[in-house]
Parts: structure tokens; C-alpha cells; sequence
């Protein structure tokens, strides 16, 4: 563009000097018509700026490593030809925060349509953001040019993977009334459920003589009741990082959420119904919700993938240790690049806490009490996480 | 398969890749036509300007066709010729050149010598043609041999610019034509430029439209918009053409004052600058729309000594056609079309400038010595574009260097500030005793010196008559108002005396001397307004007119500026005195050529007539029978004073277009070897790029082998070569060597970029294991990303040398 200009203005230069200097009527003609023609391309790129309609289409979801089949699609309603457009597209997965841009050449007839097909490909999940920033027109030279901000964008869901987990319930310690499910090692009051029967001892409760089994047997025979636990989940996944730390490497952003997805895929495959959370920096708290179904947590993935990670002094864990509570939940499985020691040992007094760690490099799994620590790398999450206990 | 692929970085794992549409044969073609199109009609346009503009003779249109073929054929099939191809193409190229080696030869040599002429002929600027060495009948073949080895190689330019999307071709080729029209005057046919420019446009857009690598269009309309957007401009053009033929006809069509004004106030800042210091008067040179109120200043203009002062009319301009304007030179090509007459005028001792002198030295033999003056011109503040020189020079112009004479009327200086200091020999006044020395000399026609002398005459005076009696036909209407019609007469012309006397009396009677007469106003022809409208004015307006009415009444005459030598200014002065001549001096004046003798200044300003020494006519054998003795003398035609050329016998020397042939002068010589060494280096480098070129290509195609195990060592082998030419020194041993050097001369990064190159490239190379496609994108990205980082380090000389010598990428 700019070599075009000076080599338009050498020109103009040295036709306006031949006419001056010569007498000829070519000098003449040679100036005016040089004077014609750039007073036309200037015309003509004010005129086909209003007149070509430009739109961008992507697909409203992608796997990750597939190609998605994108068009930009050009329709010029006025009759002149546009030698040259061009479309500036910017990406921004607003996950990972990886951007870019991207600039788009093309011609396009009079009367006539145009489509650039593309493909997009991306090796993270997230939420691409894909905005057709600007759009100029070229003349037939390339001396002028006019654009349009055009300022439309669309997203495209880039899908995470999902792996089965083997998963392991550890037995709840906590104690639920209203559950359906009964503790295997801990004898309670809970009539609606056996645990067991023994002799009759004189500490025993009356009503709890087995009279069927002790007509049977010729001795006083007495049910142990059970106590009903909760078993109740919740998969937490970090999406802040610590002050100072920077930002989270794209492959361990996607890894955490693959994590995620496939621990609370996994759990629904097994009948699990769980909770799920995250801290939402739209409403600067922790989001919660229960998954029933695949689709629901299909549902609440197009929120997810949109949040961009920033520099939090609370992390997720903390908001949920600061919340306000009904209940608790037996098992909280916390998805993380890193975390807090002390948060995780109060955390672990109240429920059976399982912190699965991105790294870089694998460690050893550790387990202390009601806590259990499995650490994960992007590039072998699939094989460290096949089997899990929560 | 999509190519194209592209990363925002190669960190990024967002990739977006464009879909290669597959071009249907309908946009092959279209896009062949377009470039046929486009070669097709520059090729056509350049060639056929060629032509008109130097007038070449004798070519068959099949010549300029061949290239049209040639350009076809290499559209539609240049890329699926194979290198053994190309090279046998070149070579049977060569054969032809080699075995018509004679015929381009001269075909150039006739080529040029018929530029030289067509040169020569607009701008009056002789350059001598070239000896050619085949016979007349084998011309034709020559030149038609040539102009198709020329068609030939500007067609394969052409497709080559079309090809690589380049628009120098409009500026090594194209607008270097459009400033030699300019310049020089010569122009080919309108159409032709008209094509010739249109054809620059369309190359300019094709180069933009296809643009360059990095900003390649997509889609399907980049195939056929380029016929669209050449009949947009196609239209333009014939619209515009049209509408401008009608507003302002190339028939009628004079230059817009407003661009004429700035021509001239720039040139006349030019000239200023050059050759004016302290403007001692405001004579014009004969530049009427100039003229203002006379001013002779009081200070010095020439200092000159002279070993015998004399008083002499020192002759600077010299005003040779009229116009409504101003005195311009005659034509160039009257110039070029004399210019061998002049020359073997000179070869035969005959002057202009120095013709009074010639006479005088025939007649007065060796008692001349006496007569003889050496006079020396220091140039102070007159201006310093022509040289000042006395009707009585008696020089030999060689001996000048930087001059350029304009058929023996003035002498102009080459040098860029003009002449301020020379020198030479003249006799003493010899215009006061002009009829004596007519007298003399017909008394001594039948000298052998004598008879040489009007032979040679005889040729000079044919060129003055055919020159320098013409007038503009409403001039003439003019004169005839004025004048009269001109006196009936026996002889050739009307006596010189009465000619004087007819023109001095109008200019007594009718007009008043004034030093600030009314200006011409625009538009308005000068004479015209002069003698019919303000009726006053000074030695311009006075020598203007004189000049006219001479020529009306038959006489060849011219205009005149210089400076007089009076013999106030000479009285008392002893010998070898420097004389100073100040702007008070500046004259002009009318000068007349007398038959045989020469020109003769004629004072026609009153104020002036006392001024110089008056001519002593009582010598004066009578106009009437010098005019007798020429009808005896001639062979009988006695139109309007011409006289035939007297003596035959040299055919050679009398035939006025005869140029002399030459061979090639040592420099030229030089010259033509340096050009063949430079023509064969740049061939060698062309050898040598294509040799390069296809190596390189060679290597690339190796990474796109789709056996991703042998694609990536090649990759990572080339890597490493940039990575040495970028400056790292080469190792031994294990290629983890390099990191270090790599952390060090880089950064960190890079280091750990590397680092994982080498695994991958180890991993191909050693492992069983499959290498994936990002695996292999990595590598590509990694070399991509080293020579980016390499290029980016280099200066732009730099990075020319790795292109275009070492061929890195």
C-alpha cells in the first residue's frame, strides 16, 4: 500500500513535470487522465465501502484437535469489481487467553459473491472468540483504501475431552438423616436399615429384638440399626490463579477441565448424581449446581469455558469454606494446579476431601487423613486418573 | 489437503488453515487470460511505440507477432515444461543468435542509426551513425532478424513481470519513453501511447491485485478479476479520450497559459541562475512576452582587449524564425538535415562567422597581416550564454571547446554557467567598407582562391535563402499592409540599398523611439501589434520589424542582440588596453546576408544611426551588377536570390546530406565490451540463480515428504544450517551440544524450543515409534520461527545477499 502510494506519487510527479516541460498533446492527456484516474479510485472506494456486505460463520462447536469449517462470506451489491479486501480477524480463546490475528485477502466481482472457507483448529478447549475487526477496500492500484469496523464476533465451543474414571466412594463419615445410603462399618439409630444382629445384651434396647429371627433361633436375637450417611459430591474446579503466579499455562487450564468434566462424567455413568462449582468472576462468587444428567453439565460447559482466569487472593476453596451452607458434602473432589495446605486440612475435618493437582511432572499420590492428593500431568492425565478414590 | 497452514505463534495452539479452493478449468483459464492479456497487450504496446516513435522501416508485423506467440505459448505452458526443456529452449535460442549473429548485428546498427536520425531530426543534436557492413539488399532481412530476437526477449520480460507480479517493467522501461517523448519532442502515434499507458495501469493492478506472497488472495474471483477490473479501466480510458478529443481537439489544442507561464518562469529562473550575474540591461533574447521598459545600466558588462582596437558589432543572440512570441532558432531537424553541409564546409575553410574575414584575406592577399587584431572577451555580468564574437571573426571554431553554433549564426556555450572568458582573432572593422570589399572581389572572380570560395559560398548561400527568408503568411499580409507589394525587378532581388532605404524610411515615418513603449498584450501577435496598434518602441520592436520587411522584400535576414564596441570607446585607447564595455552598450540590431560577402548588421534604431561608423557605399560596384553577374554566373534559375550550386565535379562533398560514416571509436569500443561483460554476468548470475534456486527447491520438497520420518530430519538439517549461518559456530558431538550456545545467543526459550526439536528429530530418526502431525507441524514452525528470527537480525543488505546469493530461503 504504501510502496503503491510513493509510486503513485513518483508518477503524478513526473506526468505533471512532462506536461508542464512538453508541449504535446500526450502530456496533456497523459496528466489529465492521470488526474481521472485517481480522482475515480478515490471515488469508487467511498462508493463500494456502503455497498459490500460482509459475515463471518462458525461453527457453534468444535472438538478439540478437529478442524472446524469457517466462512467468511462477501456479497458486493454495487456493479464496480473490488480488486482487494481485506478482513482482519482476531481469536481469543477466552479460557486460555491464547489470541491472535488473522488477515484475509480476497477479491470480488461486481454483482457478485464471494466465500473464503477456513478452517479453525485448536489444541485447548475454551471459548474462541472470533471477531471480524476491521475490513478494507483497496482500490485498483492500491492508493486508497477505506475500511469499516465492523465489530461482529461469534464464539466457538472448542469441546473438551472426556475420559472414564474408574471412581472408588470412600465411605462418609458424615452423618444424613434424609440419606438413602447407610454407613457399612458404623452402627447408628436409623431403624429404616440393618446393620446387623447380635445376641441380646442387657444394654440393648427392647424394641430392637428380632423376634422373627429369635423364634428361630431359641435366643433373644436384637438388630444393630444403621446410620444413614451422606454421600453427597462436589467437584470443585480452581479457575483463579494466585496473585503473582501469572497466568496458568494453557495445557494445564484444558487439563483441569478435562479433569472435571470427566470426573463428573464419570460419576453420572456410575449413577452419581454430584454437585458441581467454580468461582464465577461475573458474580464474584461461587457458582453451584447439581448435575442430574449429561446435559446438564453439557448446559453449564458453554459458562464455563467462557471464564478467563485472573489473579485471585481467595481461591475457589476459600469461597466455599466461606459460604454460607445447608449441608456439607461427604466427598468434595478439588480440581487445582495448587493449593493450600491449611484450607485442605480444614476442609478434610469435615469432609472426605480428594485434591486432584495439575503439574507438570508426576508425583506421588498422598493420602493423609480424609485427604487424598493425586497429582496429574497434561500429558498423562488419562493414564493418572483412570482409577480414583474419593 | 489444505495448505496455507498458519499459527498465530508458535506457542499458539489456535491454528487457522484456508481451504485451497480447487480452480476449475473455467478460472484457469480465466486466469491464463488474464495474464496473456496483460503481457500480451504490454508486449504489443511497448513494441509498437518503438516503432512509431523512431520511424522504423521495413518490419514485417509478423516480427512484433512472434513475442505475441511466444508470450501465449509460455502462459499456457511454462510450468509443466520441464527443466530439460527449458535449457534446450535456451540453447536453440542461442544457436539462433550465434548463426544470425551478423544479421543482429547490423539489424541493431540500422535500428540505431534510424533513432540517431529521428533524434537528430527533433533535437537538432547530431550523433554520427554507425558503418554498416551488409549490403542494402540484405537491410531488410537484418532488421526484421533483429527486431524478432528483440520482440522475442520483451515478450519473455513482459511474461515474467506479468508472472511475478512486478510493475518495474513501467519503470525501467515504459516511463524512461514517456520522459524522452517529453524531452526531446519525439512521439509515437497518439494510439500507441494511449495503449502503452493503459497497458502500465492494467500491469500496476495485476501486480497489486496478486500482490505478494504473504498477502495472497483467496477465493475464486482473484482468477478473472483481472479482465474485469481492465475493462473498467478499458472503458475510462475510451470514455475519457472521447470526451477530452472533443473539449480540446489535438488539432487545435495550444497549452494552457497557466502551465506555459510556469514553464517559462521556470526556465527563466534556470537561466537566470546559469548565466546572468548583474543584469546589465533588460533585453530579452528575442523573448518578446519579456519585454518591459529598456533599461542599459551603467555598469560593466565585457572587458575586452584587443591588441588593435577597432569598433565592432560584438553579435551574442541571433534570432532566426519569428514567432508571435518571440525569435526562436530555426527547426532541428533543419539543424540535423545541415549538419554535413557544415561540416565539409568547415573541412573546406568556408564560415559563417568568419566569411567577411575569408573575403577580406582573398582580397587583400598577405598586405592583410596589418588588419588583423587578437581580441580577448572577459565576460563581467553580461550574460554569459553565448559568446561575443564581431562580424569580422577570424577563427576556426575547433579550437573552441563547449560551443554548440547553430548553422553559423551565434554561439552558444555547453558549459553549465556559460563562457566568461575566451579569446580570438578578428580583423578590424570591415562592416563600414563592406562594398569595397565586394568591389574587390568580383574584380578577382577568376582566382582559383577566389572561385573556390564562391563555390563553396554558392552551398551556404542556398541554405540561407531556403532559411531565412521566411515569414509567417499573416506576417507577410502584414508587411504588404505596410510595405506594399514588393517592388518589381529584373535581378534576383531588389538592390541591397533600396532595401535599406525602403526600410529605414517606414521606420522613420511611422514609428517614435520610445524606451517605454505600451506592452504587447496577451494574446496579441508582437509585429503585429507593434506596427498596427502602439506604433513605438526600441531596438527590439525596430530590429523586429526590420528583420520582417527584409525577408518580405526577398532578403535573408535575422534578428540581433549583443553589445557595440563605438568607436567612442575605442578613440584613444592604445593598443592592448582593456576596454570596458558597459550595459550601456547592449544593442540589438537587424543583420542582412549580402550575396558572397556575408552578413552585414544593419542599424535600423535612430537614436542609433550615428552611433557606429557608416558604410561607405561609394565602392559599392552597384547592387544591379553584382546581381548581372551572378545571372551570367548561374545556371539560369534566379528564384528569389537562391544561386545554384556551381561546380558538379564533387558529388561527395557538394551532396548536403552526406554524413560521414565511422567506424567505432575506442571509447565506444570500451564501452561495448564493458556492456558484454555486464549482459554476460548478469546471464552467469541468471545461470547461477536458477541453479541455486532449484537446489533450494529440491530441499523443501523434502519436507513435505509424507513419510513424517524422513520429512523431519530434513527439516531439522536445514534448521541447523540456518542456525550456522545465523552465526553459531558448528559442533561435534551430540546436537544437545548447542543448547547452551543456543540459551546464550538467543534466549531461554529458544533453548527449550530447541530442545524439543532435537527429541522429536532424535525420535524420528532412531525410534520405532510413529510420529505424529503435531509433531511434525512443531517442526515446521520451529524452522519457520529460526529463520524469522535470523532474518529479523539482518540488515537489508544482509538479507538481500541471503536471498538473492546465498539462496537461504
Amino acid at each position: 500500500m504504501l510502496k503503491s502510494r510513493i509510486e503513485g506519487l513518483i508518477w503524478f510527479v513526473l506526468v505533471f513535470f512532462a506536461y508542464i516541460y512538453s508541449d504535446s498533446y500526450f502530456a496533456l492527456f497523459l496528466f489529465i487522465m492521470s488526474v481521472v484516474i485517481l480522482l475515480f479510485l478515490g471515488i469508487s472506494t467511498k462508493i463500494i465501502k456502503n455497498k459490500v456486505e460482509i459475515s463471518l460463520k462458525v461453527p457453534g462447536t468444535i472438538n478439540k484437535d478437529t478442524l472446524g469449517d469457517c466462512y467468511l462470506e462477501a456479497k458486493n451489491t454495487s456493479f464496480l469489481p473490488i480488486s482487494k479486501v481485506k478482513c482482519r480477524l482476531s481469536f481469543k480463546n477466552l479460557m486460555t487467553g491464547e489470541e491472535g490475528k488473522e488477515e484475509v485477502y480476497f477479491s470480488i466481482n461486481g454483482k457478485a459473491n464471494e466465500k473464503i472457507h477456513w478452517h479453525i483448529r485448536s489444541k485447548f478447549c475454551g471459548d474462541i472468540e472470533v471477531k471480524l475487526e476491521e475490513v478494507v477496500y483497496y482500490d485498483y492500484l492500491g492508493i486508497f483504501s477505506t475500511s469499516n469496523n465492523l465489530l461482529s464476533h461469534n464464539d466457538i465451543i472448542v469441546l473438551p475431552d472426556m475420559f472414564y474414571i474408574n471412581i472408588d466412594l470412600l465411605e462418609s463419615t458424615v452423618e444424613n438423616s434424609e440419606s438413602i445410603f447407610y454407613s457399612i462399618s458404623q452402627k447408628g439409630t436409623d431403624s429404616s436399615e440393618i446393620f446387623g444382629i447380635k445376641e441380646y445384651t442387657p444394654e440393648d434396647n427392647l424394641k430392637n429384638i428380632h423376634w422373627k429371627l429369635t423364634s428361630k433361633f431359641d435366643e433373644l436375637i436384637v438388630k444393630e440399626l444403621s446410620t444413614p450417611i451422606d454421600n453427597s459430591i462436589l467437584v470443585l474446579l480452581e479457575t483463579s490463579t494466585p496473585i503473582g503466579k501469572g497466568r496458568e499455562l494453557p495445557k494445564t487450564l484444558d487439563a483441569m477441565i478435562e479433569a472435571f468434566v470427566s470426573v463428573s462424567k464419570s460419576l453420572l455413568e456410575n449413577d452419581r448424581m454430584h454437585s458441581v462449582g467454580w468461582f464465577d468472576p461475573e458474580i464474584e462468587g461461587l457458582l453451584m449446581a447439581e448435575i442430574y444428567t449429561i446435559d446438564d453439565l453439557s448446559n453449564l460447559l458453554r459458562g464455563l469455558l467462557k471464564i478467563e482466569r485472573k489473579e485471585n487472593q481467595y481461591s475457589c476453596m476459600d469461597y466455599y469454606i466461606n459460604m454460607e451452607k445447608d449441608s456439607v458434602f461427604s466427598h468434595i473432589v478439588y480440581i487445582t494446579s495448587e493449593y493450600s495446605e491449611g484450607v485442605i486440612k480444614e476442609l478434610a475435618n469435615e469432609s472426605q476431601l480428594t485434591v486432584l493437582q495439575c503439574e507438570d511432572t508426576q508425583e506421588e499420590e498422598k493420602i493423609t487423613e480424609n485427604t487424598s492428593v493425586f497429582t496429574f500431568t497434561p500429558e498423562s492425565m488419562e493414564e493418572d486418573l483412570r482409577q480414583l478414590m474419593i | 489437503m489444505d495448505n496455507n497452514i498458519r499459527d498465530l505463534s508458535i506457542e499458539n495452539k489456535i491454528q487457522i488453515s484456508f481451504k485451497k479452493t480447487e480452480n476449475s478449468k473455467k478460472e484457469k483459464t480465466l486466469q491464463t487470460l488474464g495474464d496473456i492479456f496483460v503481457s500480451g497487450l504490454l508486449h504489443l504496446a511497448f513494441m509498437f511505440t518503438l516503432i512509431s516513435m523512431f520511424k522504423i522501416q521495413g518490419l514485417s508485423a509478423m516480427t512484433i507477432f512472434l513475442g505475441s506467440i511466444l508470450i501465449f505459448a509460455l502462459s499456457c505452458f511454462f510450468d509443466n515444461i520441464k527443466g530439460i526443456w527449458k535449457i534446450l529452449i535456451i540453447i536453440a535460442l542461442f544457436i539462433m543468435i550465434i548463426s544470425g549473429n551478423v544479421y543482429i548485428k547490423n539489424g541493431l546498427l540500422l535500428t540505431i542509426n534510424q533513432a540517431i536520425s529521428v533524434i537528430g531530426k527533433n533535437t537538432g543534436l547530431f550523433i554520427k551513425e554507425y558503418k554498416i557492413t551488409i549490403g542494402p539488399e540484405m537491410y531488410k532481412i537484418s532488421i526484421n532478424y533483429f527486431w524478432s530476437m528483440f520482440s522475442l526477449i520483451i515478450a519473455f520480460v513482459c511474461f515474467m513481470t506479468v508472472r511475478n507480479r512486478s510493475n518495474l517493467f513501467l519503470w525501467i522501461f515504459v516511463t524512461p519513453i514517456f520522459l524522452l517523448e517529453t524531452w526531446s519532442g519525439i512521439t509515437p502515434g497518439f494510439f500507441h501511447n494511449l495503449i502503452l499507458f493503459l497497458a502500465s495501469i492494467l500491469l500496476v493492478n495485476n501486480s497489486f491485485i496478486k500482490g505478494s506472497n504473504e498477502n495472497k488472495l483467496f477465493g475464486r474471483s482473484k482468477d478473472s478479476i483481472i479482465l474485469y477490473t481492465a475493462f473498467i479501466i478499458l472503458s475510462l480510458f475510451i470514455v475519457f479520450s472521447f470526451g477530452l478529443n472533443k473539449f480540446k481537439p489535438a488539432s487545435s489544442y495550444s497549452k494552457n497559459s497557466i502551465a506555459k507561464d510556469i514553464k517559462n518562469t521556470v526556465a527563466d529562473k534556470i537561466e537566470d541562475f546559469r548565466y546572468e550575474k548583474k543584469k546589465t540591461n533588460t533585453f530579452t533574447q528575442g523573448n518578446f512576452r519579456k519585454l518591459e521598459k529598456l533599461e542599459l545600466l551603467d555598469i560593466p558588462a565585457l572587458k575586452i582587449t584587443m591588441d588593435k582596437p577597432t569598433s565592432l558589432y560584438l553579435r551574442g543572440y541571433v534570432g532566426s524564425k519569428y514567432t508571435s512570441e518571440s525569435w526562436t532558432d530555426l527547426d532541428d531537424n533543419i539543424y540535423y538535415d545541415s549538419y554535413g553541409l557544415f561540416y565539409w564546409l568547415n573541412k573546406s575553410e568556408f564560415s559563417g562567422f568568419s566569411q567577411l574575414s575569408t573575403v577580406n584575406n582573398l582580397v587583400k592577399g598577405s598586405k592583410n597581416k596589418d588588419e588583423k587584431t587578437n581580441i580577448t572577451i572577459n565576460n563581467i555580468n553580461a550574460n554569459s550564454k553565448y559568446l561575443y564574437m564581431p562580424y569580422e571573426s577570424d577563427i576556426e571554431l575547433d579550437s573552441f571547446k563547449n560551443i554548440k553554433t547553430f548553422a553559423d549564426s551565434k554561439v552558444m556555450s555547453t558549459s553549465f554557467s556559460g563562457n566568461r572568458f575566451y579569446k580570438y582573432k578578428a580583423n578590424t572593422n570591415l562592416v563600414k567598407k563592406y562594398p569595397e570589399i565586394a568591389s574587390n572581389l568580383y574584380d578577382l572572380k577568376n582566382k582559383p582562391e577566389v572561385k573556390e570560395y564562391l563555390k563553396n559560398e554558392s552551398h551556404y548561400n542556398e541554405f540561407i535563402y531556403e532559411n531565412y527568408t521566411k515569414i509567417p503568411r499573416d506576417i507577410e499580409s502584414l508587411m504588404e499592409n505596410q510595405l506594399g507589394e514588393v517592388p518589381e525587378t529584373k535581378d534576383i532581388h531588389i538592390p541591397y540599398e533600396k532595401a535599406i532605404e525602403i526600410v529605414k524610411s517606414y521606420l522613420d515615418e511611422n514609428i517614435v523611439y520610445t524606451v517605454e513603449p505600451k506592452l504587447t498584450p496577451k494574446g496579441k501577435d508582437f509585429l503585429r501589434y507593434f506596427l498596427e496598434e502602439s506604433r513605438e518602441g526600441y531596438a527590439t520592436h525596430y530590429a523586429t520589424a526590420a528583420t520582417a520587411m527584409f525577408r518580405y522584400l526577398g532578403i535573408p535576414s535575422r534578428y540581433v542582440e549583443g553589445y557595440l564596441i563605438t568607436p567612442k570607446d575605442v578613440k584613444n585607447v592604445s593598443d592592448s588596453k582593456p576596454i570596458v564595455i558597459k550595459g550601456t552598450n547592449a544593442h540589438a540590431w537587424t543583420e542582412i546576408y549580402i550575396d558572397e560577402i556575408g552578413w552585414i548588421p544593419i542599424e535600423v534604431t535612430p537614436p542609433y544611426y550615428d552611433v557606429m561608423e557608416q558604410t561607405d557605399t561609394s565602392e559599392y560596384p552597384g547592387g544591379a551588377n553584382l546581381e548581372k553577374d551572378k545571372e551570367t554566373n548561374s545556371s539560369g534559375d534566379s528564384s528569389q536570390g537562391k544561386q545554384h550550386i556551381v561546380d558538379d565535379e564533387q558529388n561527395l562533398n557538394n551532396n548536403p546530406n552526406n554524413k560521414p560514416d565511422r567506424r567505432l571509436t575506442t571509447l565506444e569500443k570500451i564501452i561495448f565490451t564493458i556492456g558484454l561483460i555486464i549482459l554476460l554476468t548478469i546471464l552467469i548470475y541468471i545461470v547461477y540463480a536458477i541453479r541455486k534456486r532449484k537446489e533450494l527447491k529440491e530441499i523443501k520438497k523434502g519436507f513435505e515428504n509424507p513419510d513424517y520420518k524422513l520429512a523431519i530430519p530434513r527439516i531439522f538439517s536445514y534448521s541447523m544450517s540456518l542456525i550456522h549461518y545465523g552465526g553459531l559456530s558448528k559442533r561435534g558431538g551430540s546436537t544437545y551440544g548447542y543448547l547452551k550456545d543456543i540459551e546464550k545467543n538467543y534466549s531461554k526459550k529458544h533453548a527449550k524450543i530447541f530442545e524439543k526439536a532435537i527429541k522429536i528429530n532424535q525420535e524420528a530418526v532412531f525410534s520405532n515409534h510413529e510420529i505424529s502431525e503435531e509433531q511434525y507441524n512443531y517442526m515446521i514452525r520451529f524452522m519457520d520461527q529460526i529463520l524469522y528470527d535470523i532474518v529479523e537480525s539482518k540488515n537489508i543488505f544482509q538479507r538481500m545477499k541471503m536471498k538473492f546469493w546465498d539462496f537461504i530461503y
